[in-house]
């Protein structure tokens, strides 16, 4: 460990990073880090029915779908390189913390994968930032021993990986009269940002939202602003999860806004914080919007799911007047 | 208003805590035994993939309000990662949103439970305060001592139950006694007490370790009375966890001095390291690190259990195979839920026992 000296890492030279959980997490790209250092990175695909099945036998039967499917990115990328990162995101802020899962991942995949590799992890927590940066600096020494590019990616480090911005900027802002509405109006879709990115874990919900001539908004439009004092969060106090208040204050905001007609919460079975979630803002948004609620697992079969999608949507155009579908 | 306070049974716990509340100056009202019942109010308010310990909790709390109670005392704070840290803040909106507007207090070790007990009872002094926690910290121990004791004694006893009926005894015992010298004497009657059963020191027995998510530690209801059954079928028990560690736990002072001196803590981390690193919520580190720690104290197994969806306890529990390989302990990970059926579950233990027993004892037929 330390000043380059992994020889096997330096033989190789090639970092694969899996996509999926952390992967969205991360604003800055981690690809340029490694590059500053001599690395070229390698992601894994796009995930798939394949992924899910090689990642489903490695994880333990309790585990969620997003995790299960993770193991299948690890698995994909292991055939190329044996050179994994897997940062271990802890927190995004301070006094708050990520998911349990999350926060174990680089220790679960090493642990429970019968196959060996080199695991390059750092401790990210965005609330303390000399710790972190201690820890960028150790595993930027792993990797290479000439002063000058780890400086380099530590001065990259240090000037991206900063939290959410404080203001939404004006091209991303969503609120305001100009935005498509789609043929039937705006959904707001309330997700974690794995779910949202990935049509695999989504099902393609977005896109059959599109063809019934819906538009959407997802929760990854509703950055939370720095201050967190400025959303009620349905006036109980702020849960100490990254992801909860994301989702909260999305919904919060969705609430807000007058042109999204309706919305959808994917979230999946065995998720504790979802499941605590749900039950602090599902009757105040039943009252005011049209709402549904799909947990998913990797047995949710599709046509059940569009089924259901399909009469929420039905519902809603008829309570608009707008029964185009009838016909 | 008179403050009627009510808290979670947490096992027989309630002993200790009824005390408690009452040396404060509050007026309590203990919630009835964890039943089925308790179990049914709990899964009906609660969220469905809500953990098991959240819903035998929320069931006790409404048993108790129902009897009168106005005040909830919470065992617990709001720090950590998992799901405790937010139990209170769900429990004030389920409790209100179905017509039992309540308070709640956090019982911790930590002075927001003095400031809130302070507004409550405005004359309380420090001083007074302070020796009540002490006198909890008292019957704590003791109580600690009553269960390990007959957890320690009943896989020998000649007459079934012995061990059970002592332990009963000296509980409602214990609820009596108020100061420092009859406790003090309880202590020498419990060792006696215990000391008088008749035992077959012979008898081939094994010994496991319990490690795993906190409440199904200490509550025998959610774990279909497991102590009594595997105690009857020659298991000594031990558990990893207890309430005064618990309580202690949060404390600033303790988790320094595990960090440098080599505690019981410090011994568990450091085993716990390889698998994982840093705390990851409730005490999915230290499920790891205690299974290790019961290994090089010679113990011959390791059972695990946690509640269906608790966080940190699926991530220990999928690294365990591995702890289990890699150290040669028996390590039977169990999930349990509100429909765990005993039947289903006695027949996983004995089958795990049995195979324990087996191997520690590989020429000797069955005595049963």
């Amino acid at each position: 460990m330390g000043n380059g000296k992994n020889k096997e890492l330096l033989a190789a030279k090639i970092i694969g990073i899996p996509r999926g959980l952390s992967y969205y997490l991360d604003n800055f790209s981690w690809e340029e880090f490694f590059e500053i250092l001599g690395y070229r990175v390698e992601y894994s695909e796009d995930s798939s029915a394949e992924t899910f099945a090689a990642g489903n036998q490695l994880a333990g039967s309790e585990q969620c779908f997003p995790v299960k499917v993770y193991y299948g990115h690890v698995v994909s990328l292991l055939q190329k390189t044996t050179n994994l990162f897997i940062p271990q995101y802890t927190s995004l802020e301070q006094g708050t913390y990520c998911c349990p899962k999350v926060i174990g991942l680089p220790q679960l995949i090493k642990n429970t994968i019968p196959q060996e590799f080199n695991l390059l992890t750092a401790e990210i927590d965005l609330g303390r930032e000399k710790f972190t940066k201690g820890n960028i600096l150790s595993l930027a020494r792993q990797l290479t021993w000439n002063p000058l590019r780890i400086s380099r990616a530590l001065t990259y480090f240090g000037q991206n990986s900063k939290r959410l911005p404080s203001k939404i900027p004006e091209g991303e802002k969503f609120v305001g009269p100009s935005r498509d509405q789609g043929k039937n109006g705006l959904i707001g879709v309330v997700a974690h940002q794995y779910a949202l990115q990935d049509s695999l874990l989504n099902m393609g919900i977005m896109n059959r939202l599109g063809e019934y001539g819906f538009a959407y908004v997802t929760s990854e439009h509703y950055p939370r602003p720095e201050s967190p004092a400025n959303p009620g969060y349905f006036n109980r106090r702020a849960p100490h999860w990254d992801f909860g208040q994301n989702i909260l204050h999305a919904v919060q905001g969705m609430l807000l806004d007058k042109d999204i007609r309706g919305i959808i919460f994917i979230t999946y079975f065995g998720c504790g914080i979802d499941a605590f979630l749900e039950e602090i803002f599902k009757d105040q948004v039943c009252d005011q919007k049209p709402y549904l609620g799909l947990t998913l697992d990797e047995h949710s079969g599709e046509a059940g799911l569009m089924t259901r999608i399909e009469a929420f949507l039905d519902m809603m155009i008829r309570k608009e007047g707008k029964n185009r579908h009838a016909d | 208003m008179q403050t009627k306070i009510t808290f979670p049974h947490a096992g027989e716990y309630y002993v200790v805590f009824k005390d408690l509340f009452t040396n404060l100056g509050y007026e309590v009202v203990v919630p009835p035994s964890t039943s089925q019942k308790t179990l049914d109010i709990g899964i009906k308010l609660a969220p469905a993939q809500a953990c098991l310990p959240f819903k035998i909790t929320l069931g006790n709390l409404v048993q108790g309000i129902e009897k009168g109670a106005n005040l909830v005392g919470m065992i617990g704070g709001k720090t950590g990662i998992c799901r405790l840290a937010y139990y209170s803040d769900m429990y004030q909106k389920i409790l209100a949103d179905n017509g039992y507007p309540v308070e709640l207090l956090a019982v911790k070790a930590k002075k927001e439970f003095w400031l809130s007990v302070k507004k409550h009872h405005p004359t309380l002094t420090l001083r007074q305060f302070m020796q009540t926690i002490r006198d909890f910290w008292r019957k704590l121990v003791i109580f600690e001592l009553i269960r390990e004791k007959s957890l320690a004694i009943r896989p020998y006893e000649i007459n079934r139950g012995d061990s059970t009926r002592m332990k009963g005894r000296f509980l409602r015992q214990l609820e009596q006694t108020t100061n420092a010298t009859e406790l003090k004497a309880l202590k020498q009657e419990i060792i006696q007490g215990f000391a008088a059963i008749p035992i077959d020191k012979e008898r081939k027995i094994i010994k496991l370790g319990l490690v795993g998510e906190f409440f199904l530690l200490i509550d025998q209801f959610s774990t279909l009375n497991m102590e009594e059954f595997l105690g009857n079928n020659g298991v000594l028990l031990k558990y990893s966890l207890s309430f005064s560690e618990f309580f202690v736990g949060s404390l600033k002072q303790k988790r320094f001095l595990d960090n440098y001196l080599p505690t019981h803590n410090n011994q568990v981390y450091k085993y716990a390291q390889k698998y994982i690193t840093r705390p990851i919520g409730g005490h999915g580190r230290e499920s790891v690190g205690e299974a290790i720690v019961f290994k090089q104290k010679g113990y011959d197994g390791v059972i695990h259990l946690y509640p269906f969806s608790c966080m940190p306890e699926v991530v220990a529990s999928s690294i365990v195979p591995r702890v289990s390989a890699d150290w040669g302990i028996p390590i039977l990970s169990i999930c349990l839920d509100e429909h765990t059926g005993e039947a289903g579950f006695q027949t996983r233990l004995e089958a795990f026992t049995d195979m324990i027993k087996r191997k520690k004892y590989p020429f000797i037929a069955e005595d049963e």
